[in-house]
């Protein structure tokens, strides 16, 4: 089926789930994606690059998305014939310059993002409003 | 009960494990810290901090993956720090990853190209070696991007 946007999708996600964007919850969403890989047909090979996938981008959310440490990450999965889109999105402050980090993980992340998928689109959310990450992988 | 339902109530629950860590000592007074199971931004705090204590009270360090099985880029930030403050306090500091670790924790190793920079040994008495021998070099690919 086809999307109506990135955002905005006609059908059910095989995956929807909205969590407080703190540490614990991030292994919550890996359990969550490893549940619904099998119904999807996601190989294990492919499954760790998503969760990997999947990981790093819930990380950016919690590091740089609120200010104030609250807040919450969306992660949607929408199966798309052989391939399976992963979305993850904050109502945060968006694109923003930032200084270098001191730890390197930001600096390693979307690059990993990048590498591990095999389509990535980073996007400002509705009204400017937060960041999408749509990350897509084939079902090889 | 919905997939966002049951997202919500695993926040409530914990259902989920995170991964172990384990302290131990070498023969020649090489430090060791064993992680086992997933480790993300959830256990990276504890990780850089017992690393830097580490490096401050022994001759050298050596993180062991090979029982870990998910390591994401906060652990990587960790290995990364904790690597220079060996270099600055002039210690040694190893990890070690054997070729039956698991596959997701050596392909993150691969695609960064961290396993020379940090460095990363095969087996552990090579890793023991390794951070017994004074600290890491200075190339550090950290800085390369």
């Amino acid at each position: 089926m086809t999307p109506a946007t990135t955002t905005e999708r006609v059908g059910t996600a095989a995956l929807s789930l909205s969590l407080p964007a703190q540490p614990v919850n991030v292994a919550v969403i890996r359990q969550a994606m490893t549940g619904v890989a099998e119904s999807l047909e996601i190989s294990a090979a492919v499954l760790a690059d998503i969760n990997m996938a999947v990981t790093e981008a819930c990380t950016n959310v919690i590091l740089h998305a609120y200010h104030d440490g609250s807040g919450r990450f969306e992660v949607d999965v929408w199966p798309n014939g052989r391939q399976v889109d992963v979305i993850v999105r904050d109502k945060g402050s968006g694109f923003m310059p930032r200084p270098v980090q001191k730890d390197s993980s930001w600096r390693l992340g979307l690059p990993l993002i990048a590498a591990l998928s095999d389509g990535l689109e980073v996007t400002s959310g509705p009204d400017g409003h937060g960041t999408v990450v749509r990350m897509t992988f084939d079902l090889r | 009960m919905n997939a966002a339902q049951a997202g919500e109530s695993a926040q409530y629950h914990r259902p989920v494990a995170t991964g172990d860590m384990r302290f131990g000592v070498s023969d020649a007074g090489v430090a060791i810290v064993e992680l086992d199971g997933e480790h993300d931004i959830y256990t990276a705090p504890k990780l850089r901090d017992r690393l830097g204590e580490l490096v401050e009270t022994s001759p050298g360090v050596v993180v062991d993956l090979s029982a870990a099985t998910f390591v994401d880029s906060s652990i990587l930030g960790a290995l990364l720090n904790a690597r220079q403050r060996a270099v600055e306090a002039n210690k040694g500091f190893a990890v070690c990853l054997t070729n039956g670790s698991a596959a997701a924790v050596r392909r993150v190793f691969d695609m960064t190209g961290l396993s020379e920079t940090l460095p990363v040994l095969p087996d552990m008495e090579r890793a023991v070696t390794t951070a017994s021998s004074g600290p890491p070099g200075t190339n550090d690919a950290s800085n390369d991007d």
